[in-house]
Formats: C-alpha cells, sequence, structure tokens
C-alpha cells in the first residue's frame, strides 16, 4: 500500500517534533539499558567473584592465637588466618594481607600470583600510583616487585577504617603478599585476623565462645562490613531506580505522543476522510497511522538500547573500577534488551491507539469537514478568569483549556528537579555535611583505637587527649547495630548540637544521632533494646536526646557512667581522641587514622561524585529542555490562526506570547515548587530503603545551595527555550489566517 | 437508470432542534451522463453528496446505484461500494500532502479492480510533469487536475463532484470542466457536479435545482454546450 509511505513522510516533515518524542523514548530506553546492563554485568561478575574466590562470612581478631581446629568443629565452618600488618610511610598506610588458601582468595586481574620478595597491590591503589608489574615497591624498608594486581573478596569498597564513607587510594592501599614474607616482616603479631566461611546458627554463642577463650577484639559479620555491603548496597541502589526513571519516561513521552499524534490527526483530518472515500478501510487507515508510534517506538528504542549497550559497558567499567571488583564473565543481556523494547512498546503503542481511537469515531463526512478540535471530555468554564484584564485571562483560559500538557509540563520539571536535586543534595551529603560534622561536631585531630580496654598506665594522658570507651551493640529487632561512645562530659573533642543548634551535654543518658533515630523511628525518650555484640547482654536504654550528625549509627554516654553500666572499671578505656599526636607504643595501638586524613580523602573523592551529579543534571536537563520545547511548539503550530488574528488586531509579540504560552511559567514553577518537597520525601524513602537491612545510616537534607543550583538550571534551560518559541511566534504572519481557511 | 433515489431524507439534530437536509428527494440518472446540482448554501447538496458517495447515510428514502441499494448497505460493504463505483473530486483538493503526485493516484489505482494506467491518466490531466512533486509545491489548478486523476484513475462508473472549481480562477476552472468532460466522454462515466455556478450548468445534461432540502426542479438540457464554450 503506498498510503504507508505516509507516517515517515509526515515525521520528516515535522522533524523536530516527532525527533523529540524519538529522543525521550531513547532516553528512557537508554537509561533502562544501561543501569539494567550495567548493574547485571556488575552483578554477574559479583556473584561469581564471591562465589569461586570464596567471600568470607564474617572475620574477628584475637589477642591470642586461636586453637582452629576446636572451632572449626564446634561452629562447623571453615576457618583460616590471615596475616596482617599495617605499616605507614610518607603519608601512605599499607594494610599487608598474607595470600589465603582458602577464603578470600585473590583474583589476579594483571600479572601473576606473587613469589617471595613478590606482592600483588589493590587495583585503585596500583593506578593511583602508577604503577606497572614488575616495578618495585619498598614496605618497611624492604623492596618487593609488584607482581601485579589482585582483587580481594572482602575489599571490594576499599576504605581503610570501618567508618570511613569514601576510598582513598591516594593515601591507602591493599598489598598482597605470601605468608612467608609478612611472617619475615612482622615476626611477632600483635594480634590475629580470621575469615570465616559457613553459616553459624547461633552467632552470640559464637562469639561468647571466642571471647572466652581467646580475647576477641573484634568481630563483623559479612552483612556489617562497609567494604562488601556498601558495594551491595549501591548496586541495589542503582537498580531499584533504573524502573521507575525509565517508566516515567517512557510514560511522560507516551502522553505527549498523544497530544502529537492528536494534532497529527487533526491536521490530517480530510486527508483521511479523502481514504476513506477513495475506498479504503478503518482498518487500513488504522494500520497505516500506527505507523506513527510504530516508528517512534522503533528508532527510538533501538537508538536508545544502542546507545545504553555502548554505554553500559563504560559504565560498569567505572563502577567496577570505583569497587574494585574484577571482571570474570562477559554476557548479552537479552533479558535486558528484551524488556528495554516491550516497555516502551506498551506505552507508546497504547498512547497511539487512544489517539487515534476517538479520531475514528467520527463519521467520515466529520473527517472530510473537520471539526475545531476533537475534544475529549469537556472542560468547566471558570468564571473567575474574567475578572482578570484581558491578556491575563486570556493566558489562564489557554492554560486551562490545554490542562492536560500544563500537567504534563509541571510533571516533567518536577521530575527534572528530583533527578537534579538527588545529584546536588548527595554531593551536599556526603561532602559538604561530613566536613562540616568533622569541623563542627568531632574536633579531635587523631584518634587513636587501643587494643584492649584497661586504665593504660603506659599512656601519659595530657591536656590535648582524652579518653574514650566503646563498645558495638546490635538493635533488637532490626538488623542495626550501634557504636555507643563512653566520653567525658565536657568533652572537647566531641561537640554535640540538637536540630536547634542547641549544644547536648553529655550526662548519664544515651544520645544518639539523627541519621540512626530516623532509621529507627525513634524519638527523644523513647526506648531502645539493644545487645552487646561481643558478649550477648541486653540493655534497655532511654533515648534521652537527638543529636545533629548527619551520618553514622552512634551513641554517646558520659564515660564513668558508660563504664558503670557496661561493666568497666572507672577510669578504665580503648580509645583516645586527640588534638595532638600521641606517642603510644606500638603493641598498644589497635587503629589509628587522622582527621586531616579523612578530609583529603573526601575531597579527592568529590570529583568521582562530581561526574555522576553531571550526568544526572545533564538527563534532567535534557528532559526538561525537550517536554518544554514540544509542548511549547505543539502549542504554536495548533494556534497559528489565533496567533495570526491576535497579530492583525495589532497585539504586539510579546502579548500574543504572554497570552499563548504565559501559562507555561505558573506550571514551570508549579513543578519546581512541589519538586522540593517531593525530591526530600523520595530520597528519604530511597535511603530508608536502601539502607534497611544493612547496618549504615545517612540523612540526606536538602541544602539551599542545591535548591538554588537546581532552580538557575532548570529556569536557564526554561528561559532558553521560551527565546527559540519566541522565533517561531515571530514567523507567524497574519496570512496564516487566510491559508488556514483554505486548510 | 443507472442512479435511482426514492423519498430520500437526511435529518441532522442538534439538540432539540432538528434540520432537514434533504426532504423526500427523489430523482433518476442516467448511465454516462452529466448531472450538475445547484442551489443555495444550505439547500442539501453537499448532503446529497455525502450520501451518493456512501459517506454519509439516509434517515428515511432508498437510493439504487447500478441497481444496487446503497441505503441498506453496512459499513463494509459501502466501503467496497466507494472502492469500487466512486471517484470524488472536492473542492480543496483534499489530496495527501504525505505522498507525490503520482503516490496520490496510485493510492487510488491501488484499490481498484481495474485501474487505469497511471502515467496516462497523468498525461491526460497534464499533471504528468509534476509527478514527482509533492501536493504543496503545486498550484490549486494543478492539485485540482490530481485530485480528478486520482477519481478517474479507478475508472469508476461515478464520479461526485463537489465545488471542484469552487478555489479555482477562470482559466484553471475552464481547463477541470474541460478534463471533467473529456473523462465523461472517453470512459462513459456519469459525472455529478455540485456547483454554485450556474454558468456550469449549461455544460450538463440535466440540472438537479434544490431549495430548503427539497428537490424543486430537474431539467434536461436540451441546449448542452461543450465545456469550451461555457463562460461566466
Amino acid at each position: 500500500m503506498v498510503i504507508k509511505k505516509i507516517p515517515l513522510r509526515t515525521i520528516k516533515r515535522d522533524f523536530l517534533q516527532f525527533f523529540s518524542i524519538i529522543l525521550l523514548v531513547a532516553i528512557a530506553s537508554m537509561t533502562y539499558t544501561l543501569f539494567a546492563v550495567s548493574m547485571e554485568d556488575i552483578g554477574r561478575n559479583y556473584e561469581m567473584f564471591k562465589r569461586d574466590y570464596v567471600q568470607e562470612d564474617g572475620y574477628f581478631i584475637t589477642s591470642k592465637e586461636v586453637d582452629e581446629s576446636l572451632l572449626k568443629d564446634k561452629f562447623e565452618i571453615d576457618l583460616e588466618e590471615r596475616l596482617f600488618y599495617e605499616t605507614q610511610q610518607d603519608g601512605i598506610t599499607l594494610r599487608i594481607f598474607s595470600i589465603s588458601d582458602k577464603i578470600n582468595k585473590p583474583y589476579i586481574g594483571v600479572g601473576k600470583m606473587p613469589e617471595e620478595g613478590e606482592v600483588l597491590l589493590d587495583p585503585s591503589f596500583f593506578k593511583a600510583h602508577q604503577y606497572q608489574t614488575n616495578d618495585e615497591i619498598t614496605i618497611s624498608g624492604q623492596k618487593f616487585k609488584v607482581s601485579g594486581i589482585g582483587y580481594l573478596p572482602d575489599y571490594i569498597y576499599i576504605i581503610k577504617n570501618d567508618q570511613d564513607f569514601l576510598p582513598d587510594p591516594e593515601h591507602f592501599g591493599v598489598v598482597m603478599m605470601l605468608k612467608s614474607d609478612v611472617q619475615k616482616l612482622f615476626p611477632a603479631p600483635h594480634v590475629h585476623y580470621y575469615s570465616y566461611k559457613g553459616k553459624v546458627d547461633n552467632i552470640e554463642d559464637f562469639k561468647g565462645f571466642i571471647n572466652s577463650n581467646w580475647g576477641l577484639l573484634k568481630f563483623v559479620e559479612r552483612d556489617q562490613n562497609p567494604r562488601i555491603i556498601y558495594t551491595e548496597m549501591k548496586v541495589e541502589n542503582a537498580k531499584r531506580i533504573t524502573l521507575p526513571i525509565s517508566l516515567f519516561i517512557i510514560i511522560v513521552s507516551s502522553f505527549i505522543l498523544f497530544i502529537v499524534m492528536r494534532r497529527v490527526i487533526n491536521t490530517m483530518h480530510a486527508e483521511i476522510g479523502t481514504l476513506y472515500s477513495m475506498g479504503y478501510t478503518q482498518k487500513d487507515v488504522f494500520k497505516v497511522f500506527m505507523r506513527f508510534p510504530l516508528y517512534i517506538w522503533l528508532f527510538g528504542s533501538v537508538i536508545g538500547i544502542l546507545l545504553g549497550y555502548v554505554e553500559a559497558y563504560p559504565f560498569a567499567e567505572f563502577y567496577r573500577s570505583y569497587f574494585t571488583l574484577p571482571k570474570l564473565t562477559s554476557f548479552f543481556p537479552w533479558q535486558h534488551v528484551f524488556v528495554a523494547l516491550l516497555l516502551p512498546a506498551i506505552f507508546i503503542f497504547l498512547s497511539g491507539y487512544f489517539a487515534l481511537r476517538n479520531f475514528f469515531r467520527l463519521t467520515i463526512v466529520q473527517m472530510l469537514h473537520g471539526i475545531d478540535e476533537i475534544k475529549f471530555g469537556k472542560l468547566p468554564t471558570i468564571k473567575f478568569f474574567d475578572r482578570f484584564e484581558f491578556k491575563t485571562r486570556i493566558m489562564l483560559k489557554y492554560g486551562w483549556r490545554h490542562f492536560a500538557r500544563e500537567l504534563i509540563l509541571i510533571v516533567g520539571i518536577l521530575f527534572s528537579t528530583i533527578l537534579m536535586m538527588y545529584g546536588m543534595t548527595a554531593k551536599d551529603s556526603i561532602i559538604v555535611a561530613i566536613e562540616k560534622a568533622y569541623n563542627e561536631n568531632f574536633r579531635y585531630n587523631y584518634l587513636y583505637m587501643l587494643n584492649s580496654t584497661s586504665e593504660h598506665p603506659e599512656i601519659n594522658l595530657q591536656d590535648f587527649a582524652e579518653p574514650y570507651n566503646l563498645l558495638a551493640f546490635d538493635v533488637e529487632g532490626t538488623k542495626a547495630s550501634i557504636m555507643i561512645y563512653g566520653i567525658k562530659s565536657n568533652s572537647d573533642m566531641i561537640k554535640l548540637y540538637d536540630e536547634r543548634g542547641n549544644e547536648i551535654s553529655v550526662s548519664d543518658q544515651l544520645i544518639i544521632s539523627k541519621p540512626f533515630a530516623n532509621k529507627l523511628g525513634v524519638n527523644e525518650g523513647d526506648e531502645i533494646k539493644i545487645k552487646n555484640k561481643f558478649t550477648g547482654q541486653e540493655y534497655t536504654l532511654k533515648v534521652y536526646k537527638v543529636a545533629d550528625l548527619p551520618v553514622g549509627n552512634n551513641g554517646y554516654m558520659e564515660l564513668e557512667n558508660f563504664n558503670r553500666l557496661f561493666g568497666y572499671d572507672s577510669g578504665e578505656y580503648v580509645g583516645i581522641f586527640s588534638k595532638e599526636k600521641i606517642d603510644i607504643p606500638e603493641s598498644s595501638v589497635f587503629e589509628s587514622y587522622t582527621k586531616s586524613e579523612l578530609l583529603t580523602t573526601i575531597k579527592a573523592s568529590a570529583e568521582d561524585l562530581s561526574k555522576t551529579i553531571g550526568v544526572m543534571a545533564l538527563i534532567a536537563a535534557i528532559l526538561a529542555l525537550l517536554i518544554v520545547y514540544v509542548l511549547s511548539t505543539l502549542t504554536i503550530n495548533e494556534n497559528k490562526k489565533n496567533i495570526g488574528i491576535l497579530k492583525m488586531l495589532g497585539y504586539k509579540e510579546n502579548s500574543i506570547f504572554k497570552m499563548v504560552l504565559g501559562f507555561n511559567y505558573i506550571s514551570f514553577l508549579a513543578g519546581f515548587i512541589t519538586g522540593i518537597p517531593l525530591s526530600k520525601l523520595t530520597m528519604d524513602s530511597l535511603m530508608n530503603t536502601a539502607t534497611k537491612d544493612i547496618d549504615f545510616a545517612m540523612s540526606l537534607d536538602l541544602s539551599i545551595n542545591s535548591v538554588l543550583s537546581t532552580f538557575i538550571i532548570l529556569l536557564v534551560v526554561f528561559l532558553l527555550l521560551r527565546f527559540l518559541v519566541r522565533a517561531k511566534i515571530a514567523k507567524v504572519m497574519p496570512v496564516e489566517i487566510l491559508r488556514q481557511q483554505v486548510d | 437508470m443507472f442512479v435511482k433515489a426514492e423519498k430520500v431524507s437526511k435529518i441532522y439534530r442538534l439538540g432539540k432542534n432538528e434540520t432537514r437536509a434533504l426532504n423526500e428527494v427523489s430523482f433518476e440518472l442516467e448511465r454516462g451522463k452529466i448531472y450538475t446540482v445547484i442551489g443555495p448554501s444550505g439547500s442539501g447538496k453537499t448532503t446529497l453528496f455525502n450520501i451518493l458517495g456512501g459517506l454519509d447515510r439516509a434517515e428515511e428514502g432508498k437510493i439504487f446505484v447500478d441497481n444496487k441499494e446503497i441505503t441498506a448497505m453496512d459499513q463494509r460493504r459501502l466501503a467496497d461500494y466507494r472502492r469500487d463505483y466512486v471517484g470524488f473530486v472536492f473542492q480543496f483538493y483534499n489530496l495527501i500532502n504525505g505522498l507525490t503526485v503520482y503516490e496520490n493516484v496510485l493510492a487510488s489505482a491501488a484499490l481498484s479492480k481495474n485501474p487505469l494506467d497511471v502515467d496516462m491518466v497523468l498525461k491526460m490531466m497534464d499533471v504528468y510533469s509534476e509527478r514527482d512533486k509533492f501536493p504543496f509545491e503545486l498550484s490549486g489548478g494543478q492539485q485540482q487536475r490530481v485530485a480528478i486523476a486520482r477519481a478517474v484513475v479507478k475508472n469508476p462508473v461515478l464520479i461526485l463532484c463537489d465545488e471542484p472549481t469552487g478555489a479555482l480562477d477562470y482559466e484553471s476552472s475552464k481547463l477541470v470542466l474541460k478534463l471533467l468532460e473529456d473523462v465523461n466522454r472517453q470512459f462513459g462515466t456519469t459525472i455529478l457536479i455540485i456547483t454554485h455556478n450556474l454558468a456550469i450548468s449549461r455544460m450538463a445534461d440535466a440540472t438537479l435545482r434544490l431549495r430548503s432540502g427539497r428537490l424543486v426542479e430537474f431539467s434536461e438540457n436540451s441546449q448542452k454546450i461543450s465545456a469550451q464554450e461555457v463562460t461566466w
């Protein structure tokens, strides 16, 4: 049928209008493909890595050497000691592990398994310091040859301390070497590090048994290990937002297509009527006009899938390098390609079908002679509009008449606002808020975690240092855990404030951080039941105050009360906050870090985050741009006749613009203003869902900066488009009226 | 009789108001002749055109074309009727903007069981040299000639023209009328022309005069002149 050519030719004729919809569909398909394929790629490779290289189910550190066979037999687990040591040189901390045979085996990404005198480096550290295989590295004064890059299943997210939020390969790296080499470097380990694999039925018995026999210093289950779960959380998060974002874009595209199709059909009413008069049946005509959605779907989704597919692998690589995950296998994600094809098809075809169905209800005579506008339900007249002066009245009436498309504009701007705000807030919360917290709340410059809880007579605490005690607890009824610090009542190192900025004095009662309170859903005055992670002893504590801290599952109380409550002697402590560096015997220190190290890490990672934010802002801006462009162009095309009449009557372009498209400003503002609280709601709900089952809490707060930046970016895009659309109004000549009479 | 209308009525209802667009109109048309329908605006000319062409339905009465009762046909059979029997020419041409001149005519030919050669018809209408152009690239007169080509190429037995010269200048109108006359002579097609232009009636074999939905006059033209001679 030669009439099959009509849709493609019409698309070519009104190219920009259709291209915008094609682009929207392409973005939707691309977003879905990009996230789904890259996350599938990461997910599959991660699962394979976990399985084949035996990721631990947990690790623990003891002060004495464990009787491995006793523990293995009693709890039916697999256990392996891993020698580890930390060394610092030139501001760089290296954590050295012996290469395991059974649990947490390294995957060699580049190079080969090290022999004597050789080491593997973690990929981020290797890259950050521009090492090559066979280069030399000096560790504790001894030279080693770099045999390659090694990935460890329990060090996917390579942070130095459990509390760290971002990796810092410039200043921290993981080194893997033979056991014999670790022994030569550090012959007398102060502590013993064990990884275990296997399901332990009663974890409290397990911990209690280890503690009573060999002195448990640290116990971390797999699900509480940030080096593992951060990755899983981020992948889950990405998976969770993939479908809603893609679906939203597709639905918006479908609505716009519906409006455009209606317009196309309206302008072609006589042609369609003629096709009928020539003897074509409704089925013939329907088949031809359904090619509009077919082409839009085909071009859009194929382009989108191709772009998404091409981008997915570099994107997965970027994620992989961020999490230091190896690539073990390649695959073609048929199911995602299928979904990326099918998802837009459903909405686009439905939209096309409904636009056509309404038209085909007309008689042939109505089609041939045309009716002013095919209305799908009448809107009531609003008398209130008549109170305004003429131009404003017309503007309001135009907006009301095109209520559906104004609604799409509102939703589009709203969505762009949420997307952009999410990106901006991620940056604010993670970087600015943490920086702020470390300047205002955590005023120490050095933090030392000691090997044992005692009075530590070997350490001379001066004025610039304060002792603290610390215990980890599980919160009953949740998977969350809390670190409770015992600190000095008038501490100069930890300052806590409530939401109004008033300082909270530390007393015998529990103060918890805001994100943790949010996560548990508790308020001041509520009680929480907690269980000591090592001993299993239970406590019920009342939440006295909630401190405005941006991140952390932390609780605070006065040190002496802490000791009394949890069974320690007066004057005992496990760590030191200090303004200055303290000389502590190396054998007493378990972990230490400086605040400046942490802040450097945050700043270094800001660049990576900025890229993600840039991509989000770009997608949001393009979306807003396309939606505003298509809708404004449509309105002008539909109203050429009216614009011509207004010009003929002597109205200036400014006034005409205000009357025909002025309502868009109201819609833009409505979308943006509604977007602000919705952004907060969406982010909170996303963060709560993402951290529901894991041991992490953080609050995302909108800052005035992110609100303003989002507004400015969207407004610039909006005004730019208005400028372009205005040019279209200028081109409409009064003679259009005569042409319309003929058409 | 080729076309026979018996007491055909059409009522348009708008709320409580009723308008009788056609009121018990009866007439007979012979095969191979040219007829004109004249009358003031609102007299029912276009309604008659629509019903005869199978685009609309009569409320009452019967119409037979080639002994087939089109008023009794369902939508599918009406589509077949339009496809096999009727060619339409509209005042504003109604060409398909997305198709070239050739394709516009081909779209019609493709439906016919017994089509004429597209190029031959284009040459006959003197638009062959424009065959690859789109409608918006043509003048009004050229567009109307393409519209006639589209109607003729199906080789229909009846061509219905609704104000075919209404949007054209004098010279173009004369050319269009001549082409319609040529088609009638060459293919024996019955042609019914709806017009405001009384002068056109002079080239017709008979004229139906409508007023307020009623057929007030059916006059045979004993002094028929050629299209070439028609002037106004």
